[in-house]
């Protein structure tokens, strides 16, 4: 069944175009990856599906969206003194009291946390832990809403190479648990290679669309970061 | 102690280090200092007028902010160049309207004349202040940490924002006659700075920084009593000592 529908989608941003007339469905439970250069327009198909951009076009949802979203960048304070439990609080998608909250919210935060492996986090401060670390909370708080469709913006952007690691076969696990669609943004081929069903590459127009196989062939990868470009395959071991 | 004057310092520093902990966590340190000295021209007209100088600093105060509010969104100036823009204009017109025997007064503060109809004024506005900050706490909070995620959340961020700089302009209205438009900036931003060098979470610096803030105004006002001098000089004293104890404390910490 067809999850959602973009249709001639079109965003102009200051004057300049941003997006133009791209076109492409994506089936319920599908991974789609989002390639591109830098600039070609991914983030703001992310932020058009948000509804956070005006677009011309359509966007025609055949399902009734949950989002869950990932943001490329979380920066914050370093020295800012926010536990985990309290980031929960304050951006988690159901509202809870902040002030005291009950011991079922405890553990439904706990449960959370559980799903990413960092249950032991709840307490920490959020300036303490790794990026890696602080990834896998902020996804756990984009699965707290328990969403239908999840939004990856560049999710291993601020993480080491051992933290990568463990995030895509962690994101995996969660997709395929709570049987998500997912929509993930990723300037890393070889991850696209392992993680999508489906890949739409961009560069501001649509420049291709289907299975990692056909569109990871060097013609379309030439065509999208210029000629000579071809894919090199390491291989991520699957514990 | 005079009771009034309690009342009034308590309501006012609460209601200061409160909103301060926001100011602190989103780096609008300056703002919020720069903010407090827009309220002199407000004060001169209520002054020259003969009305209250809370209303005349509020107006202006909100005057500032609105107009803040919708340059920041429709020519994407940063916040920190509007309001040095506005703070100066403002400082002008306030140093060229307000008589000079009431200049001073209304740069450094005055304690001796609350009268019983201010404290209660002040007790019912910055109560009513407290309790909406504590019911809109997480809603502040959201978009205090990333503009990003609470983005994703789906709350209409201006109304946040704009309700937030409301508040900031209630508190400084409220203690501005006080401690006076040039150190009512630090009363917002010296306590939450110290909470913020010896909490471990969120609750605890919001916590230290009341705590901190009420007795900081207590301490300084106390002191200015007794030695007979500006009130606010002796507060902010009080909060530059109280900070580098926290200093250290956090240099303990740190080892």
């Amino acid at each position: 069944m067809t999850f959602f529908e973009v249709k001639n989608l079109s965003v102009t941003r200051d004057g300049e175009r941003a997006l133009e007339h791209v076109s492409f469905s994506v089936q319920e439970g599908e991974s789609v990856a989002l390639i591109g250069p830098n600039g070609a327009g991914k983030t703001t198909l992310l932020r058009a599906l948000l509804g956070d951009v005006p677009y011309e076009g359509e966007i025609v949802w055949h399902k009734k969206k949950k989002i869950g979203y990932v943001p490329q960048k979380f920066d914050f304070d370093k020295t800012t003194p926010l536990t985990v439990e309290e980031f929960f609080l304050v951006y988690g998608k159901e509202p809870r009291p902040f002030w005291r909250h009950s011991a079922a919210a405890d553990r439904e935060i706990r449960g959370f946390l559980k799903g990413v492996k960092a249950e032991h986090l709840i307490h920490k401060s959020i300036g303490e832990i790794s990026h890696g670390e602080l990834q896998r909370v902020i996804i756990a708080q984009a699965m707290s809403g328990r969403p239908n469709i999840l939004f990856l913006d560049e999710p291993t952007a601020n993480i080491d190479i051992e933290g990568e690691k463990t995030i895509y076969p962690l994101l995996k696990s969660v997709i395929r648990e709570a049987s998500l669609t997912s929509i993930i943004i990723s300037h890393d081929l070889s991850v696209v290679y392992d993680f999508a069903d489906k890949v739409v590459c961009l560069n501001k127009k649509m420049v291709c669309e289907g299975s990692p196989e056909t569109v990871l062939g060097s013609a379309q990868l030439g065509a999208l970061y210029g000629t000579g470009t071809t894919l090199y395959r390491h291989e991520h071991k699957k514990k | 102690m005079d009771f009034n004057l309690f009342i009034v310092s308590i309501v006012v520093s609460a209601a200061a280090a409160l909103l301060g902990v926001f100011i602190i966590l989103r780096r609008l340190a300056l703002v919020s200092d720069v903010l407090s000295h827009v309220a002199l021209p407000g004060m001169a007209l209520a002054l020259l007028w003969g009305i209250q100088p809370f209303v005349g600093a509020f107006t202006a105060l909100f005057i500032a902010i609105a107009g803040i509010f919708f340059m920041e969104r429709k020519f994407a100036f940063s916040i920190e160049t509007l309001v040095g823009i506005i703070f100066t204009a403002a400082m002008g017109i306030g140093i060229v309207l307000i008589p000079e025997e009431s200049l001073i007064e209304s740069l450094f503060g005055n304690i001796s004349n609350i009268g019983p109809h201010e404290a209660l004024f002040t007790a019912i506005i910055g109560s009513a202040l407290i309790a909406l900050t504590v019911i809109f706490f997480t809603k502040f909070a959201r978009a205090t940490f990333s503009q990003e995620l609470a983005k994703g959340s789906g709350v209409p961020q201006g109304k946040t924002e704009f309700m937030f700089l409301t508040a900031v302009a209630l508190a400084i209205a409220l203690g501005i006659k006080v401690v006076g438009t040039l150190l009512m900036g630090a009363l917002i931003i010296v306590p939450a700075v110290t909470a913020k060098n010896i909490a471990w979470s969120l609750k605890s610096m919001t916590f230290f920084s009341v705590m901190l803030g009420v007795v900081v105004f207590l301490g300084g006002v106390s002191l200015a009593n007794a030695f007979d001098v500006v009130p606010g000089a002796a507060v902010i004293l009080v909060g530059g000592v109280l900070f580098a104890l926290s200093l250290v404390l956090k240099a303990f910490r740190i080892r």
